[in-house]
């Protein structure tokens, strides 16, 4: 094993073993907000495990397994060694470390205040350093994917830069600008506040710096699941990547959009105009292109794997494909969650149309159906896909991986799509528990234990998927011999590609230039209108 | 359609995001009608006031709050606390134009009008303000949208929409649920 | 910083697999695509703007003014 394959487990066993606890708090959460009753239920208790279920989920899963997974893709791809792999084990415990300390505070009881922290509620000021020093460790990561690309591209002048590397510095470029807003907001405002060297706090601009981070983020945990739908997807099914090229700019797009576009979140905020508010919706809708882009080019590589398995017609390659495998099974369902996940979402975005769902548990179900669903079912068939080549083994049972999917994409399904109508009837987000004496709230009982069913069959998924990988490391596992290739050709494999499409030098420009004109004028008019500031109010202490 | 070589299948590309930009304009100016000749629009009036004497000075003093018929002005304010509503119970007529206004002294709250697009966020520094018409009469729940402490999930108010001619402003032209 | 290639691997980057595509069935079956693509991303994305606009409509604007 080679070293960048244990830095490449290590973290993905972080992040899975993270998303296994969060599972079960998400559970029991459910349960707490059905008619039945649930054990050990306080708003202490409820709240504490939202925002560890928050954390763990959206912090620690997706970061450990950005990081694992583009570690792995640097070594595969760029057929050279790791750089600097000390500093790569520095970020890893940078990320731990953070982890404990953040978990600490919230098991504790100083710091529910859930993984979206809006002051002036303040947690224990560990909490944020241990979030901080996650995004450190994350920003090692990046400085170690950029370094590695331009090693490679000295080396070998002129050749492009494979898709799948290309894409994780284009996620670690666009990690870097997004940390920016959250990172301001936790060093100059929220961790003073938390530390007592401030009694008061500008709510509006903590807000409009964390909507900058707020959007690109979710970016930031899909771009794996990207990459494995452009370069493993296609092979894992028999066919060839349809268009490196729409590779290439898919990712650019996803870089340059998803930044300008975190007033999305704050429409239904009182201290922004809605001149910027249509503004950033507008840049908003331009992020729709690169998934509707990235949907045809998948279909038509699919469609080549089909039609080669000797599928015909306009819709007889689907059937064609070999749906048992782990990987194109998991590809269809992303596909097919990302059609409601993605609707709600164009909903969410559509300025006024906002109003009708905003912190309702429609916003809740469109997240869970994109991350949750999307991006997650894409995790496990990452991780069933270079699982093999990081132990060494042969998985003991592809039944059983095809029935782990199956269980998350349904439980997911069945959870959310009720979330979706309750939100529509007005149920709100972030409350422990409903009064059903209300006869508003009765008629929607039904439906929340309906989603608690999914939410429990999401349970057995998760638990099947952490057996299925233990699997790979029992002495019984099979030996693998060797490993087919994971990447996929493309129709036409570039041999040169333009320096706009093997760089990110010129994207960084418009990338300033974009924020500059979505952020400028939002943050500076808190100090041109000398915003009054809330009273800190600190959660430290269990109360 | 040739996919003989990149360039080829670049121009089906192309194609395909022409289509995809018609579908994304279509959707824009379905949300450029719907704010201008429907009125539906974000909340967005950055209007400051000071948390620390909301309470004691202008507008959201307590004898102020509740619904209010100043001229053709219904105007309801409300302040969001730690975990309440003041006052917990608004009364609003049918049909008609109404301004609610909202504040809070503490932490970040939001509302939402079940069954309605009456939607915002309480921010403290700044006065929430939605302008909206009721069309339908009863009770409506109005509950604390945002996390804003342990006792979040028991926050939540009721808008009493009456008929017009159910909706008689007293002689300091307030109106309140206790008086119905 | 290592320049020289990881002793695991060939200096012959990038390490281009061959796949089990043949490439004169790969020419056949691309005479075809991505007519069943665009069938299916059209029906998609076509059905996705059919939901959104009878959300539009038939949620959305009967809930009235805001603003």
């Amino acid at each position: 094993m080679t070293h960048a394959r244990r830095l490449t487990l290590a973290h993905l066993w972080v992040a899975f073993a993270a998303f296994a606890i969060a599972a079960v708090l998400g559970v029991w959460q459910m349960w707490a907000r059905s008619p039945l009753p649930a054990p050990y239920l306080t708003a202490q208790a409820y709240f504490t495990s939202v925002t560890a279920h928050g954390v763990s989920m959206a912090y620690v899963l997706t970061t450990f397994m950005v990081m694992g997974f583009g570690y792995y893709v640097a070594e595969t791809t760029l057929g050279r060694p790791l750089p600097y792999p000390r500093l790569a084990w520095l970020g890893f415990a940078l990320g731990i470390l953070g982890t404990l300390m953040a978990a600490a505070t919230i098991f504790a009881g100083n710091a529910t205040v859930l993984f979206t922290f809006y002051p002036p509620l303040t947690a224990s000021p560990f909490f944020y350093i241990g979030l901080v020093l996650v995004v450190v460790g994350s920003w090692i990561w990046c400085g170690l994917m950029i370094v590695a690309m331009l090693d490679f591209k000295r080396v070998n002048p002129g050749t492009p830069v494979p898709l799948a590397m290309f894409a994780t510095v284009a996620n670690a470029v666009m990690w870097l600008w997004t940390t920016v807003g959250v990172a301001a907001e936790l060093l100059f405002q929220v961790i003073p506040a938390a530390f007592g060297w401030n009694e008061a706090i500008d709510v509006g601009l903590s807000r409009t710096l964390f909507s900058w981070t707020l959007h690109a983020i979710v970016y930031f945990w899909l771009i794996p699941a990207y990459i494995a739908f452009y370069t493993m997807a296609p092979q894992a099914a028999g066919g060839r990547l349809y268009s490196d090229t729409m590779g290439r700019l898919t990712f650019i797009l996803f870089l340059i959009y998803s930044l300008p576009v975190g007033m999305h979140h704050l429409f239904m905020d009182p201290q922004q105009s809605s001149a910027f508010k249509f503004l950033q919706m507008s840049f908003t809708a331009l992020v729709a292109a690169p998934t509707l882009l990235t949907v045809f080019t998948i279909s038509a590589s699919m469609e080549i794997a089909g039609r080669l398995r000797g599928g015909k017609g306009y819709f007889g390659w689907i059937a064609a494909l070999p749906w048992d495998r782990p990987m194109v099974l998991a590809t269809g369902m992303a596909f097919f969650m990302l059609w409601f996940g993605g609707g709600g979402g164009l909903i969410n975005m559509s300025f006024g149309m906002n109003a009708m769902v905003h912190n309702t548990s429609w916003v809740t179900a469109h997240f869970h159906l994109i991350f949750g669903g999307t991006v997650v079912i894409m995790y496990f068939a990452i991780a069933y896909a270079i699982w093999p080549t990081l132990t060494g083994r042969q998985p003991a049972s592809l039944r059983h991986q095809r029935l782990q999917l199956w269980l998350w994409f349904i439980g997911m399904m069945v959870m959310t799509l009720p979330w979706h109508y309750l939100g529509l009837q007005g149920q709100w987000r972030r409350v422990a528990t409903f009064n059903y004496a209300d006869p508003v709230i009765a008629g929607w009982g039904p439906w929340v234990i309906v989603s608690f069913a999914g939410g429990i069959i999401l349970l057995a998924s998760a638990l099947l998927f952490v057996w299925n990988l233990l699997e790979f490391h029992r002495d019984r596992a099979v030996v693998a011999p060797e490993h087919p290739p994971i990447y996929a050709l493309a129709v036409h494999p570039p041999n040169r590609v333009p320096a706009a499409l093997n760089g990110f030098a010129l994207w960084n420009v418009l990338v300033l230039v974009l924020m500059i004109a979505a952020y400028g004028y939002p943050i500076a008019q808190f100090f041109i209108i000398d915003a009054p500031e809330a009273i800190v109010h600190r959660v430290t202490g269990g109360g | 359609m040739r996919a003989d070589t990149e360039q080829d299948i670049l121009k089906t590309e192309l194609w395909w995001t022409a289509l995809v930009t018609a579908v994304v304009t279509a959707i824009m100016l379905a949300i450029i009608y719907a704010g201008l000749v429907h009125h539906i629009n974000p909340p967005s009036n950055i209007e400051t006031v000071d948390p620390k004497t909301l309470h004691l000075t202008g507008e959201f003093t307590e004898g102020n709050l509740g619904t209010r018929v100043d001229g053709s002005q219904i105007t309801s304010r409300i302040v969001a606390t730690q975990f309440a509503f003041q006052p917990q119970c608004i009364v609003m007529p049918a049909n008609r134009t109404v301004t609610l206004r909202f504040a809070t002294p503490d932490v970040i709250h939001g509302i939402l009008v079940t069954g309605t697009n009456v939607n915002t966020m309480i921010i403290p520094g700044y006065v929430s303000q939605v302008h909206t018409v009721f069309t339908k009469t009863g009770d409506l729940l109005m509950p604390c949208h945002e996390f804003c402490g342990l006792g979040h999930s028991q926050m939540w108010a009721t808008v009493r929409v009456v008929p017009e001619d159910e909706f008689k402003p007293g002689p300091d032209g307030r109106v309140t649920c206790d008086a119905r | 910083m290592a320049l020289a290639p990881h002793p695991n691997y060939s200096a012959q980057v990038p390490p281009r697999v061959d796949d089990a595509v043949d490439d004169v069935a790969l020419e056949r079956v691309m005479r075809e695509v991505p007519s069943g693509a665009l069938a299916l991303s059209l029906l998609t994305v076509g059905l996705l703007l059919l939901a959104w606009f009878l959300m539009y409509a038939f949620v959305f604007l009967p809930r009235g003014m805001v603003g």
